[in-house]
């Protein structure tokens, strides 16, 4: 075999070894599972959703203080004040 | 001792599923989409884009107006309502006649939104979700399929037949990675019709993109629509799918996984 032939082969090899390794970074990655045990699991889930359950709330006071009072009681989350400031048809 | 007593503890195996960025940008999702729809149609009250030539009779050129005449002259209990006309305006946005404040709020909540796309897109990232998400050349047999399962649910369901659940191996099923991928997409559209719409001199190229300034309300108006038909079935799906499904998007793990869930290039 000559030189050229084996620079042509390497050469080629490297190629499909990019072209593989681009491909694999499009990839789905395979899962990988891993072991808990029961406890912490239950640890994990109790703090996520005390967690979620803040935020929530949180989100749902700062939304809340940012509309306005005739919208509000449109919702029926404030009591209205003066009947006659409330819009009609609601 | 302690460690043979250690080794005969049950263990669960889990499976990492969604990255902290994805899940709190997901959840922040739901209260921005919201502020944005309420607020963007108390915006379409003050100029709605699709008019017709007034009513004769109700002097209405909205199609909402006409819907919401139509609601409370068929409904009995809201035969007597005062404003018929802004009946779908105040059940469906802030309210009519609250432009300024409609404006503003958009804008807050767009800003928040664009925000969260940010960190969504680096939850991607950095967890490497975004391989599961793109679109394959040889998903269309497999949204193909999916659409048959779903569309041949009721039936299934209604003759007491055991669905068969087409089987694939990646984290989401074709259809997913399809919807979840355009719902990226139309985000990313919804901001940009937004500045369109926003600055439409200095942005004049951009609202160009997009047909011109009525054009791209035009596309701001259904892409929002998009968002209304993508969050039904989602929700219902992921109802139907089970508390692992919807506890992983808050813990970001799932006890639920194939064996055979593998990467698609090692197929």
């Amino acid at each position: 075999m000559s030189f050229k032939q084996i620079g042509a082969e390497e050469k080629s090899t490297r190629r499909s070894a990019l072209l593989k390794k681009f491909q694999g970074a499009f990839s789905e990655r395979p899962i990988e599972p891993i072991e808990v045990e029961p406890s912490i699991l239950r640890r994990w889930t109790r703090r996520d959703l005390l967690l979620f359950g803040a935020g929530t709330l949180a989100t749902l006071v700062v939304g809340g203080s940012q509309l306005p009072r005739n919208v509000l009681q449109r919702l029926g989350s404030i009591k209205v004040a003066r009947p006659d400031l409330k819009t009609n048809g609601f | 001792m302690t460690t043979g007593a250690r080794a005969l503890k049950p263990r669960a195996l889990v499976v990492r599923r969604h990255h902290l960025l994805v899940r709190i940008s997901h959840w922040l999702t739901i209260p921005l989409l919201l502020g944005l729809i309420l607020s963007g149609i108390s915006i379409y009250w003050a100029s709605p884009i699709y008019q017709h030539d007034p009513n004769p009779t109700t002097g209405s050129f909205d199609p909402f107006a006409d819907a919401g005449i139509w609601i409370c002259a068929h409904i009995p209990w809201l035969h007597h309502y005062a404003d018929p006309a802004n009946w779908v305006y105040n059940h469906g946005s802030l309210g009519p006649y609250m432009l300024a404040f409609a404006l503003r709020f958009h804008w807050l909540c767009a800003y928040l939104f664009m925000l969260n796309g940010l960190v969504y897109l680096a939850g991607l990232c950095s967890g490497g979700g975004w391989r599961s998400l793109l679109p394959r050349l040889s998903d269309a047999r497999g949204v193909l399929q999916m659409a048959r399962y779903y569309l041949g649910l009721p039936y299934v369901i209604l003759a007491r037949r055991q669905p068969i659940h087409p089987n694939f191996r990646t984290k989401y099923n074709p259809l997913q990675r399809l919807a979840y991928f355009a719902v990226a997409v139309a985000g990313f559209l919804a901001v940009a019709t937004g500045w369109a719409i926003h600055k439409p001199a200095q942005l004049s190229w951009l609202t160009g993109i997009f047909g011109g300034f009525d054009n791209a309300r035009v596309w701001h108006f259904w892409l929002m629509g998009f968002f209304l038909v993508f969050v039904i079935p989602h929700v219902v799906l992921v109802i139907a799918d089970g508390w692992d499904t919807l506890r992983s998007m808050i813990t970001g793990w799932s006890k639920k996984f194939k064996r055979s869930e593998v990467s698609d290039h090692e197929l």
